[in-house]
C-alpha cells in the first residue's frame, strides 16, 4: 500500500461540509502539492491529518511495518509519535523560547531523558542532553540558523520563524511532513531559496512532504503531484502538466463557465 | 412531603442570593475571562450600605435596596477603572491576584474602619409568616424571591433589548471585531461591572434581612458557592448562573433539612468537582474548541 | 563528573554561603528564637512556593488548592510522629503524606488536566476545601476544627533548610531538562507541543504532581516545627498567599520565589506593629505590584550565573588575544 491513504474523509462543521469524500494518497519520498482556492478546506484537512480535528466520516492509514494503522480518533500526539510532522499557517513558535530550545522540544519525544533520570542526573541524562544539543545544531545549520541558536524565538525574522518552525518539525524525525503555506510572507528570493532547502531535506532525510503553497510557480515547479481542493472536495490530481491542463482547474482558478 | 416542600421553598430563597451573586461572576467572566474574587465583597460592602442607611437614615427596604445598589455599582466600577483595567493587556494571572488583593483590601478596610464584630441588620420589615396549607412561607421569603426576579427580569431586559446589552454580548464574543464595529469596550465593561456589583449589593441587603446578621468576613463563603454556582450553569452563560444559584441554593437546603449539616459544604465542593468532571463546560455551556 | 561545572559549583558556594551566614548570626544571638520561627516559615513558604511554581510556572496550569496538600503533609507527618516520636516517624510522615497528597493530585489531575482553561484552578480549589472538611470530620485521628496539638518538636531550621535546598535542586533539575521543556512547552503553545509529539496531559500531570508532592514536605515540616495544626491553618487563604509568593516573584522563575519568599516573609516582620493595618497594607502593595510590575520581581528569568560566566569568559578570551597580537 501507500505510505499513508486517506478514503471518502468528511468533517462537518455544523451542517457545513468542510471536507467532503476526500480520497488522497502519499507514496514514499515524494513531495506533493496541495493547492486551491481560500476556503477550499485545506488547512482542515492538514487538520483532520494531524488529529487536530476528528472526522465525521471515512479513513486515515498509516503504513506500518505489517498491517495498516488507522489514525482515526488518535490524538495529534500520537499521530505526531508515528512519524507526521507540521507547520502551522500562523507560526505556532514557543515565542519566548530560544531557537535552540525549539528545536530541542522536537527532539523531545525520540532522544527525551525520562523524569527519573533528570530529576537525579543519572549519566543517561548529561548522555541524552549531549545528543539533543548536537543533533538540534545539526538542524539549525542546515537551515543557517546556527549562530542564532541563542535568540528568543520571537526576535527572528519572520523568514527565520517560518525556517525554525520547519527546523522544529523536522527534529521530530518525521517520515510524513505537512507544511502549511511555508513561504507565507516571504520575498520571491526568499522563497526560493526556501523551495531549493525543501527538496534538499526531502532528498536528504527521504520525507514526504505535502506543500500548501498559493505561489504557483513554486508548486509547478518542484512538486511531482498535485491536489486540487475546491470546496472541501479533491478537484483534480495528477502531474503538473496534467493539472495545467485540466479544464476544472483553469474554471476554479480563472472563473467563467 | 411537606417537609420537602417546606425546603423548596427555603432552597428557593437561598438559591436567589446565590443567583444574584453567580450573575456578577459570570457576566465579569463572559466578558473578560477574569474570576472576580473581590465579588463576594462587594455583596458584603453592599450589605453594610444597607445597615448604615436603615439604621442612620431610617429608609425602608425599598430605599435602603437602591442607595446599596447604586453604591456598591459605582464601587465596582471604580474597582474596575482603578485595579483591572491597568491589567488589560498583562496576563490574566496578575489581574487574578489584584482581584485577590482588592478583596483582602475591602475585608480588611472593613475590620480596620467598623470593626470585625457580628451586627445585627435592623429589621426593616415586620417578619410576619403566612401559613399555606400545612408549610410556611416567611413574609421575607416571599421578598426575597420578587426581588430577585424583579431584579433578574430587568438584567435581562438590558441584555436582550438595550443597546448596551447587544455591545455587551459582543464584546464578550469578540472583544477587537466588537471595537471595530465602534463599541467601546471599556464602556462595556465597566457598565459589566457596574450591573452585577448593583446586583451584589442587591444581594447584601436581602442577604442581611434574611440572617440579621453581618460582619466583614460575611462575603467569603458566599462568594465560593456562588462562583461554584457559575461554574455549575457553565460560566460565563447568563442564564446558566441564575440556574445554578438556584440548584446550589437548593442542594444546601436539602442536605441540612435531611444530613448532617458539617457535610453540607463538602457536598457543595464534591458537586464542583463532579461537574467539572462529566461536564467541565457546565449545565448550559457549549465546549468551544480553539482555531488552528 | 559531569555535575561539576562551574554553574554548579557556584551555586553550591552560595548556598553553604548562606548557611553559614545564618548560622552565624543565630550564634551572635542577631537571629533570636522568635526571628527563627520567622526564618523557618520563609524556608517552608519557600518550598511551597517552588512547588507551586512547578505548576504554574513550567506547565502553565493553575492551581488554587496547594494548601490542601500541605495539610495532607501535615497531617500525615502529625499523626505519625505522635505515635513514634522520633525522625524515623517524621521521615515516614514524609513519605506517606507526599504518597497520599501524589495519589489525590493524580485523581484530580488525570481528568481536568485534559481540558484547556482555568480548571484545574476551579477543580483544585474545590479539593483543597474537600481536603480540610475531611480533615475536620476524622474524629479522634485529627481531632476535628480543634486540630493536633503536642505533635513532637522534631523539626529545626537546619531540616528546613536542607530540604528546601533539596526541593530546589529538583525543581530546577526539572526545569533544565527535556522532561522540562517539554512541560514548558505546554505552557507556551499546547497545539504546537501537540504536534512535536509531546503528550500534554502527561507533562501537565507530572508537574502537578510533583507540586503536590512538595506541598505535603512543606506541611510535614510546619507540623514538626510548630507542633500544632489545625485545619484552618490550611485555608484557601493559605493557598493564595502561597500564590502570591510565586506571582510577586515572577511566574516561572524558581530564583524568584526563592526572593519573594524571603522578602514578604521579612516584610511581615516589619508590618507586625502595624496590627490590623498590616493586612491593608499588604493588601494595597499587592495591587500595585501588580498594576506597575505585573510580571513579578524576576518575570520568567532566573538569577543566571552562568551566563555571568560566559561573559566573564568572553572579555578574558577577548584580552587573551588581544595581547597575542
Amino acid at each position: 500500500m501507500s505510505l499513508l491513504e486517506v478514503k471518502n474523509l468528511t468533517k462537518n462543521f455544523g451542517g457545513l461540509a468542510a471536507i467532503s469524500r476526500v480520497n488522497l494518497k502519499l507514496e514514499e519520498n515524494e513531495l506533493v502539492g496541495l493547492i486551491g482556492p481560500n476556503g477550499a478546506g485545506k488547512t482542515t484537512l492538514f487538520n483532520l491529518l494531524t488529529g487536530v480535528y476528528i472526522p465525521s466520516s471515512g479513513s486515515i492509514e498509516l503504513k506500518q511495518k505489517d498491517v495498516p494503522l488507522s489514525l482515526i480518533g488518535k490524538q495529534t500526539s500520537q499521530i505526531a509519535g508515528f512519524g507526521i510532522a507540521r507547520t502551522f499557517q500562523n507560526i505556532r513558535l514557543f515565542k519566548d523560547l530560544t531557537v535552540l530550545e525549539n528545536v530541542l522540544i522536537g527532539l523531545h519525544n525520540s532522544r527525551g531523558a525520562n523524569t527519573f533520570s533528570s530529576l537525579f542526573r543519572t549519566k543517561h541524562f548529561f548522555d541524552s542532553e549531549e545528543l539533543m544539543h548536537k543533533e538540534a545544531r545539526e538542524l539549525l545549520a542546515l537551515f543557517d540558523l546556527e549562530s542564532k541558536e541563542e535568540y528568543v524565538a520571537k526576535n527572528l525574522p519572520y523568514g527565520d520563524q517560518r525556517r525554525l518552525e520547519i527546523v522544529r518539525a523536522l527534529a521530530t524525525r518525521p517520515k510524513i511532513l505537512f507544511l502549511d503555506e511555508p513561504a507565507a510572507g516571504m520575498n520571491p528570493q526568499e522563497s526560493a531559496d526556501l523551495t531549493k532547502l525543501i527538496l534538499r531535506i526531502q532528498n536528504e532525510f527521504k520525507l514526504t512532504v505535502v506543500l500548501i503553497e498559493h505561489d504557483m510557480s513554486v508548486v509547478m515547479n518542484v512538486c511531482e503531484r498535485i491536489y486540487v481542493l475546491e470546496h472541501g472536495r479533491v478537484l483534480a490530481q495528477g502531474t503538473p502538466q496534467e493539472i495545467r491542463k485540466n479544464k476544472e482547474v483553469i474554471r476554479a482558478y480563472l472563473g467563467g463557465e | 412531603m411537606e417537609n420537602l416542600i417546606q425546603q423548596l421553598i427555603n432552597g428557593l430563597s437561598l438559591g436567589s442570593i446565590y443567583a444574584l451573586l453567580a450573575l456578577g461572576y459570570t457576566m465579569v467572566y463572559g466578558i473578560i475571562k477574569l474570576i472576580n474574587f473581590a465579588h463576594g465583597e462587594i455583596y458584603m460592602i453592599g450589605a453594610f450600605v444597607g445597615y448604615y442607611v436603615i439604621n442612620y437614615l431610617g429608609v425602608g427596604l425599598i430605599p435602603a435596596l437602591l442607595l446599596s445598589m447604586s453604591f456598591t455599582a459605582v464601587l465596582g466600577v471604580i474597582i474596575e477603572r482603578v485595579a483591572y483595567k491597568p491589567l488589560r493587556k498583562s496576563s490574566r494571572i496578575a489581574a487574578l491576584i489584584t482581584a485577590i488583593g482588592v478583596s483582602y483590601l475591602l475585608q480588611n478596610g472593613m475590620i480596620y474602619f467598623v470593626g470585625p464584630e457580628v451586627r445585627s441588620f435592623p429589621q426593616v420589615v415586620e417578619n410576619s409568616l403566612y401559613t399555606i396549607g400545612s408549610f410556611q412561607v416567611s413574609k421575607m421569603q416571599v421578598l426575597i424571591i420578587v426581588t430577585t426576579f424583579i431584579l433578574m427580569a430587568g438584567l435581562q431586559f438590558i441584555i436582550q433589548k438595550t443597546k448596551m446589552g447587544k455591545a455587551m454580548r459582543a464584546v464578550s464574543i469578540d472583544s477587537q471585531a466588537a471595537e471595530l464595529m465602534g463599541i467601546n469596550p471599556d464602556l462595556v465593561i465597566s457598565f459589566t461591572f457596574f450591573l452585577g456589583s448593583a446586583l451584589a449589593g442587591a444581594a447584601g441587603v436581602l442577604v442581611g434581612m434574611y440572617y440579621n446578621s453581618i460582619n466583614p468576613m460575611m462575603g467569603y463563603a458566599p462568594g465560593l458557592k456562588a462562583f461554584i454556582a457559575a461554574v455549575l450553569g457553565g460560566i460565563g452563560i447568563v442564564p446558566g448562573a441564575v440556574l445554578g444559584g438556584f440548584a446550589i441554593g437548593l442542594i444546601e437546603v436539602l442536605i441540612s433539612g435531611y444530613g448532617n449539616s458539617m457535610v453540607r459544604d463538602a457536598v457543595v465542593y464534591g458537586i464542583l468537582i463532579v461537574i467539572l468532571l462529566v461536564r467541565p463546560s457546565g449545565i448550559l455551556g457549549k465546549h468551544a474548541k480553539e482555531k488552528v | 563528573m559531569r555535575i561539576l561545572n562551574k554553574t554548579n559549583g557556584i551555586w553550591m558556594i552560595l548556598i553553604v554561603l548562606s548557611f553559614g551566614l545564618l548560622q552565624g548570626a543565630i550564634l551572635l544571638g542577631l537571629i533570636d528564637a522568635f526571628y527563627e520561627i520567622t526564618l523557618v516559615t520563609i524556608l517552608i513558604n519557600m518550598i511551597l512556593a517552588i512547588g507551586l511554581n512547578v505548576i504554574i510556572g513550567f506547565s502553565g496550569q493553575f492551581s488554587l488548592g496547594h494548601a490542601g496538600f500541605m495539610a495532607i503533609g501535615a497531617y500525615a507527618t502529625g499523626i505519625l510522629t505522635k505515635q513514634f516520636p522520633n525522625y524515623g516517624g517524621m521521615a515516614a510522615g514524609i513519605v506517606v503524606g507526599g504518597i497520599i497528597a501524589g495519589i489525590v493530585a493524580l485523581i484530580v489531575g488525570i481528568p481536568t488536566l485534559r481540558l484547556k482553561g482555568d480548571y484545574l484552578a476551579i477543580a483544585t480549589l474545590g479539593v483543597a476545601e474537600i481536603i480540610r472538611i475531611i480533615i475536620l470530620n476524622m474524629g479522634d485521628l485529627t481531632n476535628g476544627a480543634a486540630g493536633l496539638s503536642g505533635i513532637p518538636y522534631l523539626s529545626t531550621w537546619y531540616i528546613g533548610f536542607f530540604l528546601a535546598v533539596v526541593v530546589l535542586i529538583f525543581a530546577a533539575n526539572y526545569k533544565y531538562s527535556s522532561v522540562g521543556r517539554a512541560t514548558i512547552s505546554v505552557r507556551e503553545d499546547e497545539i504546537a507541543a501537540e504536534s512535536l509529539g509531546i503528550h500534554t496531559t502527561r507533562y501537565k500531570t507530572i508537574a502537578f504532581v510533583m507540586g503536590a508532592v512538595t506541598a505535603a514536605i512543606a506541611g510535614s515540616i510546619h507540623a514538626t516545627y510548630f507542633s500544632v495544626i489545625s485545619p484552618d491553618q490550611f485555608n484557601f487563604m493559605k493557598s493564595i498567599d502561597i500564590l502570591i509568593i510565586v506571582v510577586f516573584g515572577g511566574i516561572g522563575s524558581l530564583t524568584g520565589s526563592v526572593i519573594a519568599a524571603t522578602v514578604l516573609g521579612v516584610l511581615n516582620v516589619f508590618l507586625q506593629p502595624f496590627g490590623s493595618f498590616r493586612m491593608i497594607l499588604y493588601a494595597i502593595a499587592l495591587i500595585s505590584i501588580m498594576i506597575f510590575k505585573p510580571s513579578g520581581l524576576m518575570g520568567t528569568k532566573e538569577l543566571n550565573i552562568s551566563s555571568f560566566i560566559r561573559k566573564k569568559d568572553k572579555s578574558e578570551n577577548k584580552k587573551r588575544e588581544e595581547k597575542v597580537r
